[in-house]
């Protein structure tokens, strides 16, 4: 490990966050961190400490929301944060990135231009030269707040793979010559195949450059405004708000973004769904992301820890597998595990401690350490969490995803996106007895997952298929194979957070802000009645509260409704003459955006 | 990554890596004998062994590092076979290993009783390493005549060097073959430019066999040489030799004797496999692509290897290699039969 530089100056700090904030993995996410997800046996965020730690980083700042101790005790004790010159520390953030950055300009840790990026971030860019760039670019133009990193699909081996797997892509403008970006919007074609560009941006532009296909990384190089920025605008909730805040009022604060665009060998990629999770992890045994290759990145041991055979099959010399069992390609087996006769295995992750049985075939399908798999099974581009079981003669074709701890039962057959939960911890229990019996096995301890929110999907369109996800805006949980998004302001609907309280883990130490904004509320409302103030005033004093707790709209509406409807009860409850109260409803128009 | 991205920093020959090793291990031996008084010479060789293991263990593909080691367990081995006195053993050898009596038992040598012998003997090994290109480089050039054309493939310091000397008594003509996708023959062949002598020209690996039947000899060099005769090489040397076999070109392999490692080719020996995005560009997600950096070339194809000890032909690479090490040392730590020599 490095030791930290004697000039502050040459200080490199990097801010990794832990918590995308959506809830794509939703109930496999509930006991595990996404950061914690092991891909290809090893935690996920250890592959962005390793980059960042290539890069030169010194310092790593990691913000989570929920599963703090887990993260901090992995940290702890990971080989990677042993190659920082202070080992990495934690803090936490109730917001997406947002807060997270006024966490750290009030806590006044950064001290130079530092890394931003997410914790499941896959790549093998060279941060150190990106980083270096940045700082040469700022030198010759003081006004470039940050360097967006992407990268670009339309070229690279297995870029349209990796396009397709993506929820949404972007398309941008920026100047041929210095890299200023002009223009970034998410990628839609109108019926005729085209895409919208705004005539400013490309007039404004030296000799501009159209970049189509770029996939969002949520990496950037950020300079040292970049917090204070944040603070200032408080609406600022993601790293797009940023860049569209900047190119938008860029007369009149004067600051730039730049985009750096990586292509071609240089490999990255964000795990934000289970197809990219299996994506990935396919790349990273194809030796796509070299040198990190599953070898050098497991153990302390890591050269000899595994024996590499031909055609990328990883075996770890503590596994046993048997002579008879066919491991065909692009296979990894961790220390532990034991596989038995006559077994096919293509392109799979066989976790530690886990055991597959005779004559199973597995193939695309992913092993965390503890699953067990019986003999005589075949599965099929599934993901089976720690210490779950598939009991003998079962077959689990088609993007099955079975939790923690569950057990599916002799002979079975399961198809097509089935989410297995473990029985008595799932939300809905719709299923009877006999139907989970006969659907996963006599043995099994096991239900079918049905999120809350597909119910109401179910309900409201179940006619046409595409005019399903526009109807229902709030529908945030999604079969966990699928990548079709809906709304974008869905990030940060409370299912994780309630997820985190049930889990059990250290809730943050700040109140949570809408029991406080909710008694704001009354006492605006309280004062109105009292003074008998304007509507006019009334609206003013709203939307001030609401910029003070950073509230989006839609919440404001809900808690609105909810609050209007809530005071005069109260009120009732106070007097002991039971009046008629009556309270105005002033119409949505008035509340500003 | 560490380890992967410090060759691309400081590239070292492979003698000066051997002798990184030796002196490693001597200053290790030294600070072994002064601190331990009871130090017996089973510790010292078990010290050296558990070396040669952690070198394997850092990097599976680097056989001069185990090699170098097994040079000194030699040593040891020998000065304490020496200081049991004309009464014990009989040096094994291949007559005596059929009658000598009893094993020999290293724990009743003290490490102090071979403390100078020692030191002398290294001293010596280092310099036989350092002086391993220069001997390399004269018996290299013996081999190449007047108007010859020689065929290599990529970028090898002792084949450059060889080639350079050669160049100084007589005029010939070297076709090189640019070895893909590093592309390390374009770096050759501004070296071979420089000299006056020699007539450098470049050539795909893939004309390498359309050139073949005018090729007077083949020089190439490689990153270990196994005991049967099999070699660890660049990528498209064993193409290379298969072609020279059909057209009956004598292929000499020009690598110090401390590339010579004890394992027996195979093709599970360790291999390196880079990136395979240098390879491919377009947009194909069906293919599977592979980039290994070696190839494991099986015996039967050299004619002659050129080392700093002479020239030698393949059947007798197991003689230089008793000579070498001692037959306890040929595998180390048998749990890695699988990886690497």
């Amino acid at each position: 490990s490095m030791s930290k530089p004697a000039d502050e100056k040459d200080l490199v700090q990097a801010v990794v966050l832990a918590d995308s904030f959506n809830s794509r993995f939703a109930p496999v996410a509930r006991s595990l961190p996404r950061a914690l997800f092991p891909l290809a046996g090893v935690p996920l965020i250890d592959y962005a400490l390793n980059c960042l730690a290539d890069a030169g980083v010194h310092e790593c700042i990691v913000y989570c929301r929920s599963h703090y101790k887990s993260l901090a005790s992995h940290l702890a004790s990971s080989p990677q944060s042993k190659r920082f010159a202070t080992p990495p520390v934690v803090r936490n953030a109730r917001q997406p990135l947002g807060d997270a950055i006024r966490d750290l300009d009030q806590s006044r840790l950064i001290k130079n231009d530092f890394i931003l990026a997410p914790a499941d971030l896959v790549t093998n860019a060279n941060l150190a030269e990106l980083l270096a760039e940045h700082k040469r670019r700022r030198v010759k133009d003081a006004n470039c707040l940050l360097t967006l990193v992407m990268r670009s699909t339309t070229g690279g081996f297995n870029a349209s793979a990796l396009m397709q797997a993506q929820e949404r892509s972007f398309i941008a403008v920026s100047n041929a010559d210095t890299g200023c970006l002009r223009m970034l919007s998410p990628a839609g074609m109108d019926k005729l195949g085209r895409i919208r560009l705004e005539r400013a941006a490309l007039l404004s532009c030296g000799r501009s450059r159209l970049w189509t296909g770029l996939i969002d990384l949520g990496l950037a190089v950020c300079s040292v405004h970049v917090p204070p920025r944040f603070t200032d605008e408080f609406d600022y909730r993601s790293l797009d708000d940023l860049v569209r805040g900047v190119l938008e009022h860029e007369e009149i604060l004067g600051h730039t973004v730049s985009l750096h665009v990586l292509g071609g060998q240089e490999y990255a990629c964000r795990v934000s769904n289970m197809n990219l999770y299996a994506l990935v992890t396919r790349h990273l045994l194809d030796n796509w992301v070299y040198p990190m290759t599953p070898a050098s990145m497991s153990g302390s041991r890591a050269a000899t820890e595994h024996q590499v055979r031909q055609r990328n099959v990883y075996v770890s010399r503590l596994a046993s597998v048997h002579r008879s069992a066919r491991l065909e390609k692009s296979v990894l087996i961790g220390p532990g595990a034991q596989v038995g006769s006559g077994c096919h295995l293509v392109n799979c992750v066989i976790g530690s401690n886990c055991r597959v049985g005779d004559r199973t075939r597995l193939s695309d399908c992913y092993l965390w350490p503890g699953a067990v798999v019986s003999s005589d099974c075949n599965i099929s581009r599934s993901l089976l969490c720690h210490n779950s079981t598939v009991l003998d003669d079962s077959q689990l074709t088609d993007r099955c995803v079975l939790t923690h701890g569950v057990r599916v039962g002799p002979s079975v057959v399961l198809t097509n996106c089935r989410l297995i939960v473990r029985s008595g911890r799932s939300e809905d229990s719709a299923s009877t007895d006999e139907e989970v019996k006969q659907q996963l096995g006599k043995d099994s301890n096991a239900a079918v997952y049905k999120s809350a929110y597909s119910d109401r999907r179910d309900e409201a369109g179940d006619s046409d298929a595409d005019s399903g996800p526009e109807n229902d805006e709030d529908s945030v949980e999604l079969e966990i194979w699928q990548t079709t998004l809906m709304a974008d302001n869905v990030e940060y609907l409370s299912s994780e957070s309630d997820s985190s309280s049930e889990a059990g883990n250290e809730v943050p130490p700040a109140e949570v802000g809408e029991d406080h904004f909710k008694r704001e509320l009354l006492d605006v409302l309280q004062r109105a009645e009292q003074d008998k103030h304007p509507v006019d005033t009334m609206v003013v004093e709203i939307n001030s509260i609401k910029h003070a707790f950073c509230v989006h709209i839609d919440r404001l509406k809900a808690i609105l409704a909810y609050t209007i409807l809530l005071y005069p009860l109260l009120k009732c409850e106070k007097d002991d003459e039971s009046e008629d109260c009556q309270v105005e409803i002033t119409p949505a128009e008035h509340f500003s955006q | 990554m560490q380890q992967q991205q410090q060759p691309a920093a400081k590239e070292l020959h492979s003698n000066q890596l051997a002798m990184q090793v030796v002196r490693r291990l001597s200053k290790r031996l030294q600070k072994r004998q002064q601190a331990e008084s009871g130090a017996t010479a089973a510790d010292l060789i078990q010290m050296v062994r558990h070396e040669a293991v952690a070198c394997a263990g850092r990097d599976p593909v680097d056989a001069v590092s185990q090699n170098a080691c097994r040079r000194v367990l030699k040593i040891l081995r020998e000065e304490a076979v020496h200081s049991l006195g004309a009464s014990a053993q009989l040096l094994s050898s291949l007559q005596n290993n059929l009658f000598s009596e009893r094993p020999i038992d290293y724990s009743q040598v003290k490490a102090d009783s071979l403390r100078d012998a020692v030191s002398a003997a290294i001293k010596e090994l280092s310099l036989e390493l350092e002086t391993s290109l220069d001997d390399l480089r004269s018996h290299g050039a013996a081999h190449i005549g007047e108007n010859e054309v020689v065929l290599t493939l990529g970028y090898s310091h002792s084949v450059a060097r060889v080639l350079q000397t050669a160049a100084a008594t007589r005029k010939f003509q070297a076709i090189v073959c640019d070895s893909g996708p590093n592309f390390s023959g374009s770096r050759m062949l501004q070296l071979l430019k420089t000299v006056p002598q020699i007539d450098a020209s470049l050539i795909t690996d893939a004309h390498a066999f359309a050139v073949m039947s005018r090729v007077h000899r083949c020089l190439l060099s490689a990153q270990t040489v196994f005991a049967d005769g099999g070699l660890r090489a660049e990528c498209g040397t064993h193409g290379l030799l298969l072609a020279a076999k059909r057209h009956s070109v004598p292929v000499l392999v020009c690598t110090p004797a401390h590339k010579l490692a004890p394992a027996y080719h195979s093709v599970e020996r360790a291999n390196v496999y880079l990136n395979p995005a240098c390879l491919l560009e377009e947009n194909l997600s069906f293919a599977e692509v592979h980039c290994p950096k070696y190839d494991l070339v099986p015996p039967g194809l050299v004619t002659l290897f050129v080392t700093n000890l002479g020239g030698l032909a393949p059947a007798h690479l197991h003689r230089c290699l008793a000579e070498q090490y001692h037959q306890d040392d040929y595998s180390i730590d048998a749990g890695e039969a699988d990886g690497d020599a």
